[in-house]
């Protein structure tokens, strides 16, 4: 006898866990038990404490103003890592420059060559540029 | 019949509130996707408290649960386009923000024991019922504090922080009962 009062204990005190983590009041049958078990009207009573303690924590955020988000994002987007499509861009300009250069001093044409180096690092700039505002929206 | 009207009116008027709520949230979500700062700007700042809050009840103290938020904030903008919506917003910043403070956990960053003991007892701001809340809290270790937050406060389900915490569900209800115990012990020696 003792033993089954004792599984129902503990059954009880799940049930007052689970009541007191959703907030939910307790039925009937539960609260007759209470009144008849000293050690789970205990038991429900610290819970109540427990409540009560929990529950007085005054929190004064201050949310702050829409720029200081505007902030964030702006420093989110200047620490921002290179895009594998960007990098591609700017190593590609690297090595289109040296390239070209090389061609056109072993083929003695350094005026043709200026302008054609000149003409594609000024493409490959400009879409660097783009997909970079792309990718930052 | 009065009464039923005025009842179907309230009912009707909330739903729509909630619903023009989602709305303008799903709204602001899709535009912030697209690159449109004000928008995520918007969001942001409607769930900053939900974070800030999140994290002063973690760590007990304020300035590290700023820093905390803004790293999280910097985070969500990071990966706003992974951003699915298969759940609130918030509860997606709330998933960023405890990964995030459970990997300053385990770089040490944060001192488990230094938590909420100097970060409270030497803020004089704090009155006596806030120094006694984060006490209180303080007994538990991180790994049943967390759960407890989410579910005491926040009132998320044991699936959701089962998925927030990527542990199973009966290891979220038995971390909940046990930081209940804990709890409960703390205050039988506080009462003391």
């Amino acid at each position: 006898m003792r033993s089954l009062t004792k599984n129902i204990c503990i059954e009880i005190e799940e049930y007052l866990y689970e009541a007191f983590l959703n907030k939910k009041p307790l039925n009937e049958n539960i609260l007759l038990h209470l009144e008849e078990c000293s050690s789970c009207s205990q038991m429900r009573a610290e819970l109540q404490e427990l409540d009560t303690e929990l529950t007085p924590l005054k929190e004064e955020i201050a949310t702050p103003p829409l720029w200081y988000f505007a902030k964030l994002i702006e420093t989110n987007q200047k620490d921002r890592k290179l895009t594998f499509k960007e990098s591609f861009l700017f190593l590609s300009l690297g090595f289109a420059v040296v390239a070209i250069a090389y061609i056109g001093i072993s083929r003695d044409m350094f005026f043709q060559i200026t302008m054609l180096s000149s003409l594609v690092s000024f493409i490959l700039i400009i879409s660097a540029i783009l997909s970079g505002k792309e990718s930052r929206g | 019949m009065a009464n039923r009207e005025k009842r179907k009116f309230d009912f009707d008027g909330s739903l729509l509130e909630d619903e023009k709520q989602t709305f303008v949230n799903n709204l602001l979500i899709e535009r912030a996707k697209k690159g449109d700062k004000e928008a995520l700007s918007l969001i942001l700042q409607k769930n900053y408290a939900i974070v800030y809050g999140y994290f002063l009840k973690l760590t007990g103290q304020k300035e590290l649960a700023y820093d905390l938020t803004q790293e999280t904030l910097l985070k969500a903008i990071e990966n706003i386009d992974k951003f699915s919506g298969n759940s609130k917003f918030s509860t997606w910043l709330i998933t960023i923000g405890t990964n995030l403070f459970k990997d300053n956990l385990r770089r040490e960053k944060i001192n488990e024991n230094k938590l909420a003991k100097i970060g409270i007892f030497e803020n004089s701001t704090l009155v006596h019922s806030e120094i006694e809340f984060f006490n209180i809290l303080d007994v538990l270790t991180p790994i049943k504090k967390i759960p407890i937050v989410l579910k005491y406060y926040y009132g998320f389900t044991y699936e959701e922080i089962a998925t927030i915490l990527e542990i199973p569900v009966g290891t979220v209800r038995s971390r909940l009962h046990n930081a209940i115990k804990d709890l409960r012990a703390e205050l039988a020696n506080l009462r003391r």
